[in-house]
């Protein structure tokens, strides 16, 4: 998949929001409804060319991705983005319900990306406090 | 917060699994990632159900602490604040209510494909 895309991305200045990648609608929607309670912007995407031609645009502090979704891999999707943009910082997860195939971790483990289960993101105190972690206050 | 367009709407939601994208890439191609993608598709649904039923329940909580503190003011003390706040804690409930349905609709088509893969050509328990 290639987007074409003329602006540089602002590396200079991360936006402080979370992008999540995710196809599974109903994960979205959980987010959705746990990120409403707080204060922290984000952008949502179910769609990785949506996700991907806003990424190449905006670059946020922090980026979940889900390892599987049908159009492409969660790690071709970082790595499509590592290829156009600049992500010393952005802290990067990648999101699984189970552990993903070992060449794909020595993939990931060459990159500034960390794991994350599927089960944290569905949990309000424990999404909450990773936000709070990675987000200042907007 | 803002979403994508891919995200179904309320209406979509209230048939059944609409708006939810159950493809995969082709069988074979890449088998490893499929067979893990299917036991990924089923542990997701089970985080997505425990998501929601989580929330139900604060939500119930927060609606029935609501609820108990309006009545027990008297009638010409209630704010409009009280109330409104009261109505979007029900709507929370009807929401997390109404996914935790669509969540446990998906992970039972889910267990349906899972039990395809491991036992090809046998019926579920469920379509027996």
């Amino acid at each position: 998949m290639s987007v074409d895309l003329a602006l540089p991305a602002n590396v200079s200045c991360p936006l402080n929001e979370l992008v999540l990648v995710d196809d599974d609608a109903l994960t979205i929607e959980i987010v959705s409804w746990i990120l409403k309670k707080g204060t922290h912007d984000s952008h949502l995407f179910t769609n990785t060319g949506a996700a991907l031609s806003y990424l190449k645009l905006n670059t946020p502090r922090l980026l979940i991705v889900d390892f599987y979704m049908p159009e492409m891999t969660g790690l071709d999707f970082i790595s499509d983005l590592y290829e156009s943009t600049n992500l010393e910082h952005t802290k990067i997860y990648l999101c699984s319900a189970v552990r993903p195939p070992r060449d794909s971790v020595e993939r990931f483990a060459d990159m500034n990306v960390d794991m994350l289960d599927k089960q944290l993101i569905c949990d309000r105190s424990k999404l909450t406090e990773l936000l709070d972690r990675h987000l200042a206050e907007s | 917060m803002k979403s994508d367009s891919a995200v179904p709407n309320d209406e979509s939601q209230q048939h059944g699994l609409a708006g939810v994208d159950e493809s995969r890439p082709e069988a074979g191609k890449r088998p490893e990632i499929d067979r893990n993608a299917s036991s990924h598709d089923l542990r997701a649904s089970l985080a997505i159900v425990n998501g929601f039923s989580a929330a139900l329940g604060a939500s119930f909580q927060d609606l029935s602490d609501q609820y108990s503190e309006i009545i027990e003011l008297e009638s010409d003390k209630i704010s409009t604040e009280s109330t409104d706040r009261l109505m979007m804690l029900d709507a929370d409930c009807r929401f997390c209510l109404s996914r935790l349905r669509t969540s446990i609709d998906q992970l039972k088509h889910r267990l349906a494909t899972e039990h395809e893969i491991l036992n090809p050509g046998q019926l579920s328990d469920s379509e027996q």
